[in-house]
């Protein structure tokens, strides 16, 4: 590093000073870029931990909304929905037809809000690895009640 | 960042040579130690209707050719159910599938559906369901095992 870095020599007696103030600045801003990058990178993905599935699939070509289930909170387009008891639902919740209200509340709302939203129907699924069938069938309900039946099964991809 | 001067007349340049070494470290440290999470997806639909169950329909008169339709169920203990009805042949085909211990037996079911898929090449659809407590993850093996055979997947709801 020394070699590369360090101080030139002329062909004379004077020493000449390599100029590498401008290169630190750029490593700072990559180091810093870096270490923000390694630490935020998982949350990214998914802000309130959920462990996507590992898998094979096709690549994301774009965006859509998305209905995010973890352990205790159900996220559509990162707005709460409902708030879930280790991934249960609260038992008042259930309707007779499998959906639940809030849930389905929350797909309208998003129907009537957004213009684009009553064009599409599909749906990008982040559902953690633990949820069990019975939770995510019954976002699946409520999504499918408002109009959203085509599903995007997002997994990590398993490289 | 920039490197100060001396006050007196001589300017006084800092070194910051070694810092730019250990810049330089840290930089390939953290490259080399970073994981790039690349997402992706499976497609999949919701399926209008619950699959079909094991009690018989009311005293109808059935259409001549009932659609031909795959279900697979995943059962508690990760057992799988695939349930093959309907057809010119009318068929009623139940294969199960034992678990392992480590979960469904996916390589067993690749198998079964590509079979089913020659024997039915009309076949493009299946319905998976599953019970209650089986988790996101084993259904997603499921999926993505039978998406690789079947051009569409329902998830029953």
């Amino acid at each position: 590093m020394q070699s590369m870095f360090g101080k030139k020599k002329k062909k004379g007696s004077e020493e000449v000073a390599l100029q590498i103030t401008s290169m630190a600045d750029i490593f700072t801003i990559i180091l810093v870029f870096l270490l923000k990058t390694t630490a935020s990178g998982l949350n990214t993905v998914s802000p309130n931990g959920a462990n996507l599935p590992l898998g094979k699939g096709q690549e994301i070509t774009h965006e859509s909304m998305k209905v995010e289930i973890s352990a205790n909170l159900v996220e559509i387009d990162d707005k709460a929905a409902l708030n879930l008891q280790n991934f249960d639902l609260p038992v008042t919740e259930m309707q007779a037809n499998g959906m639940s209200q809030s849930i389905y509340q929350a797909f309208m709302d998003k129907r009537k809000n957004h213009q684009e939203a009553n064009s599409v129907s599909e749906l990008l699924v982040l559902a953690d690895q633990n949820t069990p069938y019975s939770t995510l069938k019954a976002v699946l309900a409520s999504a499918a009640n408002s109009g959203f039946v085509d599903l995007q099964l997002v997994m990590v991809a398993d490289e | 960042m920039s490197a100060g001067g001396g006050g007196g007349d001589g300017e006084v340049e800092l070194n910051i040579t070694p810092i730019i070494d250990c810049f330089t470290v840290l930089i390939a440290y953290l490259l080399v130690s970073m994981s790039f999470i690349s997402l992706s997806i499976i497609d999949a639909g919701v399926a209008a209707t619950a699959p079909p169950s094991d009690t018989p329909p009311p005293e109808t008169v059935p259409p001549p050719d009932p659609p031909l339709t795959f279900a697979i169920s995943v059962q508690e203990g990760n057992k799988l159910e695939l349930k093959l009805t309907g057809g010119k042949e009318n068929l009623n085909l139940v294969t199960p599938i034992e678990a392992l211990a480590d979960g469904p037996d996916v390589n067993t079911l690749k198998t079964k559906v590509e079979e089913i898929h020659q024997l039915h090449p009309d076949l493009k659809e299946a319905n998976i369901s599953a019970d209650a407590a089986i988790k996101y993850k084993t259904i997603m093996k499921v999926i993505s095992t039978v998406k690789a055979q079947l051009a569409k997947v329902f998830l029953a709801s």
